[in-house]
């Protein structure tokens, strides 16, 4: 009988920089949010706020990661979402507002 | 009682006294001096404002003076002092009263943190508030004097105060500040305009300010709500243009435009948003004022 691969423990995956809830306010696929532990309020798009999102409720890995954004995406948009995923996941670093972590 | 009940000679004597006492919207301001041109200015442009009694609180207790140092005799300086502390080096001396005005947008925008303060005019008509946010020299205080002209009432000119406790946008009536063109182009706009000598050569330019409307006063105490937010730009030979902007941009553009948002932290984010969620927002571009006038309140008739 196959079964699921088990999750890679050493595969890489993201969390929430900080404990502290993000604010966030959103109008016509746009959303605003607000770190508390920084103090700043950043500007996101549809697909980064998916995955800040995905974050708030528990850490995860590139895979879960991919298939929301994928979920945010149009079909059109499907073609270009591990690379947009990917990028995403790298400006919300430098923006302070998750980090890598193990699983 | 208001200012303009009290004779020249009587102006005077409370400013070179225990102070000239009056409410601007929410603050009481004291002020003493000896400074003829400073007296002369707050006689004509502050006429309307009402007068405090002489144990009324005082926010801004406000002193403009003469420094007693060399520069006295061979080129003379004026000093803003508030609560006894010059917050500001100073000034060349025909500068006093813009320095009045600039001191006072000091005091308002470094203590009323009960407000989200936002570097925007304001103006309203039938209840409904535009804010116009704007860095300097985009023509905001242009266009706020020339609504203000057709019947909009001022809120301000330089200050949006959004308060906290609720979210409405409270008054500071004070003169219009107008720089350089633009003095002739409002004088050339509303014929007849109430405006202070204009004062060369200051960090700004040429500075002159303009008289708030009496009704703008006497309803300072009214709040409202804001129903646009408006960035405007001046741009040689552009027609009058309204283009919408999102809400979420437009949100990250006034908290650049504002005093203390960062200050207030979690309580700016959600005063600001609460303030974007009531409103519709727009980049406007314009060159004339009649169009720009008429396409604002094109804007007001279209979203009633």
């Amino acid at each position: 009988m196959n079964s699921l691969p088990e999750p890679d423990a050493a595969a890489p995956a993201w969390m929430l920089a900080h404990e502290a809830p993000l604010l966030v306010r959103g109008w016509e696929n746009e959303y605003v949010v607000y770190a508390r532990a920084s103090g700043d309020t950043h500007l996101l798009g549809a697909a980064a706020y998916c995955i800040l999102a995905r974050l708030q409720v528990a850490r995860a890995g590139r895979a879960a990661l991919r298939a929301v954004v994928a979920d945010a995406c149009a079909e059109d948009e499907q073609a270009q979402c591990a690379g947009l995923t990917d990028a995403i996941l790298a400006d919300l670093e430098v923006l302070g507002l998750i980090r890598p972590c193990c699983r | 009682m208001r200012l303009s009940d009290l004779a020249p000679a009587q102006v005077r004597a409370r400013c070179h006294g225990g102070g000239l006492r009056f409410r601007t919207g929410e603050f009481s301001i004291c002020l003493q001096t000896r400074l003829a041109s400073v007296i002369d200015a707050v006689a004509l442009l502050y006429a309307q404002f009402p007068l405090l009694d002489d144990d009324a609180y005082i926010d801004f207790p406000i002193v403009l003076e003469r420094p007693r140092n060399v520069r006295r005799w061979w080129r003379p300086q004026v000093r803003f002092l508030v609560d006894g502390h010059a917050p500001f080096q100073p000034l060349p001396l025909d500068q006093a009263y813009p320095m009045f005005e600039w001191g006072l947008n000091w005091c308002v925008s470094a203590h009323a943190h009960g407000y989200l303060m936002i570097h925007a005019a304001v103006v309203e008509k039938n209840g409904r508030a535009a804010i116009l946010p704007a860095p300097p020299g985009s023509g905001k205080s242009t266009l706020c004097a020339a609504l203000v002209a057709r019947g909009w009432r001022l809120l301000s000119d330089e200050l949006t105060l959004v308060r906290l406790s609720d979210g409405a946008l409270v008054a500071l009536a004070r003169p219009i500040s107008l720089k350089n063109q633009s003095i002739a182009l409002i004088r050339q706009f509303q014929p007849g305009v109430v405006a202070s000598r204009p004062v060369f050569e200051t960090q700004k330019g040429t500075l002159a300010h303009v008289r708030p409307p009496p009704a703008s006063v006497a309803n300072a105490g009214q709040t409202c709500r804001a129903a646009w937010i408006v960035f405007p730009r001046y741009e040689a030979g552009a027609p009058a243009q309204l283009a919408p902007l999102t809400r979420a941009r437009a949100f990250m553009r006034v908290a650049d435009n504002c005093f203390n948002y960062s200050l207030l932290g979690a309580r700016g984010f959600d005063v600001l948003g609460e303030l974007i969620d009531s409103a519709h927002c727009y980049d406007f571009s314009y060159s004339t004022l009649d169009a720009a006038v008429g396409a604002i309140e094109q804007l007001a008739q279209a979203q009633p």
